[in-house]
């Protein structure tokens, strides 16, 4: 009882200080006999964990309390982990930097900066307690959070880990994933959720497992990219692989900036179909119908509590489906995406890893993310989105620091080459120490 | 194309409301968005599968069989003899 008593205040201590979470329980509740008993997570609140609210950062759930546990999360708790509450986000995972909701996360390394999103409450997390959290990326809302809060972020294969009791945003991209302190821990937390799920059709059973052959590639497109702070952290991590004995060498990815359009493209066009469902009769955000002339307008005054990135979302994904359109955005954005698929697993055929940042600056302050354009905004996940946009698993490994700000590389495998990725964390994270 | 147009027709389509202020920022940074999209149109795609998915997903169906659940009403607020209680469809005369 007592190691629960300090948990709790613990995270209401990085709460207070870093406004990292969306819901904290009273009490905890006691665990199952497992060989996780004894390990506390965090969860981003766009998993449903039975009894507590979710509102996946969105003002149109508020209220919404689920009868039902994720399959992910109920996988730990069967295994003996305690859930110690729910972690902010940006609205439905709509976001780089974690402002696109109600409550905004701080940076612990600096608090006028941003913690990175969309999973910036779990990075804080996990940043400030040490508590491992459970994650969910879509476009990279694990490696950036993780890298600008110096946490590890694993995003595994896209079907690894059952989507069923994810609050979705974009059902062919949505992943559920991990942070911890270190890469052991962030990956004993994905073997225990993977699997697969009757619940879920597209959980999969994994591919076979490759070997490790010591071979990796720096993406040099995406190393240009980065800020020279970045860059340089980056190189001497890779310098390290090379004195490791993992011949390294450097390589082009065409499509680095088709991956990005094309991301935007299909994730806004999936979300604006899956908050078509927010009408605010069954769930979250419900108004007295009997004031109300006709349903449209009940519906409408509903939808009116989406944020601004919620209805540029809407807005932009409609559209990009709309006939007329459709096959010039849309389908255009599909076949794009068999390209980014094509050259990257061409590439893991001759490489174990491709080697990158994980973001391409550091936590930027939030009176300069003010300033952002909706593009530049996007423009900032361009490290991120072509691993999953391809859905192949990665990890964002803190690296050592610019500017006084944590810095991560990014390792993406093969599809269901977690092991791989896992290998080559442990090998940098080692060699850091 | 008239974005401004464009903007409002779906925003009443999808019954989202904007008002003025919303419609003019939101066609302005919509326009930019829509040209950088454009720049896929440079990319060469003839006989290029669409991925819709990325990786193979195995055709699942399960049995088409009601299964007892309270989770559709479990969250509403206003629920008569197990139905949800929504507002009128339309007005009326």
């Amino acid at each position: 009882m007592t190691d629960q008593t300090d948990v709790l205040e613990k995270v209401r201590r990085a709460d207070a200080d870093y406004a990292c979470m969306a819901y904290v329980p009273d009490a905890l509740s006691e665990s199952k006999n497992g060989p996780l008993r004894g390990v506390f997570v965090g969860v981003k609140d766009n998993l449903c964990v039975d009894g507590m609210p979710a509102q996946a950062g969105s003002r149109i759930l508020e209220g919404y309390v689920p009868p039902f546990t994720a399959t992910a999360v109920s996988r730990l708790q069967l295994e003996g982990a305690t859930v110690v509450g729910k972690t902010v986000m940006d609205a439905f995972g709509f976001g780089t930097f974690n402002v696109n909701t109600y409550k905004i996360p701080k940076n612990p390394h600096d608090v006028s900066r941003a913690a990175g999103g969309s999973s910036g409450g779990s990075a804080v997390l996990t940043a400030a307690t040490g508590l491992p959290c459970v994650s969910e990326s879509t476009g990279g809302s694990i490696s950036a959070p993780a890298a600008f809060c110096g946490v590890v972020g694993v995003t595994p294969t896209y079907g690894k880990i059952s989507r069923y009791g994810l609050i979705d945003y974009a059902n062919s991209l949505d992943k559920i994933g991990s942070m911890a302190l270190t890469v052991r821990e962030a990956f004993g937390l994905i073997d225990a959720m993977a699997g697969p799920d009757a619940k879920d059709m597209t959980s999969l059973v994994p591919a076979p497992k490759k070997s490790v052959q010591k071979k990796a590639a720096v993406v040099t497109e995406l190393l240009e990219k980065a800020e020279p702070g970045v860059r340089q952290a980056c190189m001497a991590a890779v310098e390290k692989l090379q004195e490791s004995g993992v011949a390294v060498e450097h390589v082009r990815l065409e499509h680095t900036e088709n991956a990005l359009y094309a991301y935007y493209i299909i994730a806004m066009a999936e979300a604006s179909t899956n908050l078509a469902k927010y009408v605010g009769l069954r769930y979250g955000q419900q108004l007295a119908p009997e004031e109300f002339e006709t349903y449209t307008d009940y519906f409408t005054r509903v939808r009116g509590t989406f944020g601004p990135e919620e209805k540029r979302r809407i807005l932009l994904g409609s559209f990009a489906r709309t006939a007329g359109y459709r096959g010039k955005y849309y389908d255009k954005a599909a076949r794009v995406r068999t390209l980014v698929i094509r050259e990257m697993k061409s590439l893991l055929q001759r490489y174990d890893v491709l080697l990158m940042p994980s973001m391409p600056c550091v936590a930027p302050r939030f009176s300069d993310i003010e300033k952002l354009s909706p593009l530049e905004h996007y423009a900032m996940d361009v490290c991120t989105v072509p691993a999953n946009l391809a859905g192949l698993p990665h990890a964002s490994v803190p690296i050592g620091k610019s500017d006084g700000m944590p810095t991560g590389l990014q390792i993406v495998a093969d599809h269901f080459q977690e092991d791989i990725v896992k290998h080559y964390g442990q090998v940098v994270e080692a060699q850091r120490k | 194309m008239d974005i401004r147009k464009e903007v409002e027709r779906i925003a009443a389509a999808q019954r989202v409301p904007l008002n003025d202020e919303e419609k003019e920022t939101f066609s302005r940074q919509l326009g930019q968005v829509l040209a950088a999209f454009d720049k896929l149109d440079q990319v060469r795609t003839e006989g290029v599968p669409p991925a819709y998915h990325p990786v193979d997903i195995p055709p699942q169906l399960r049995k088409d069989e009601i299964e007892p659940s309270s989770a559709p009403v479990g969250n509403a607020r206003r629920v008569e003899k197990g139905y949800l209680k929504g507002p009128r469809m339309m007005k009326t005369a």
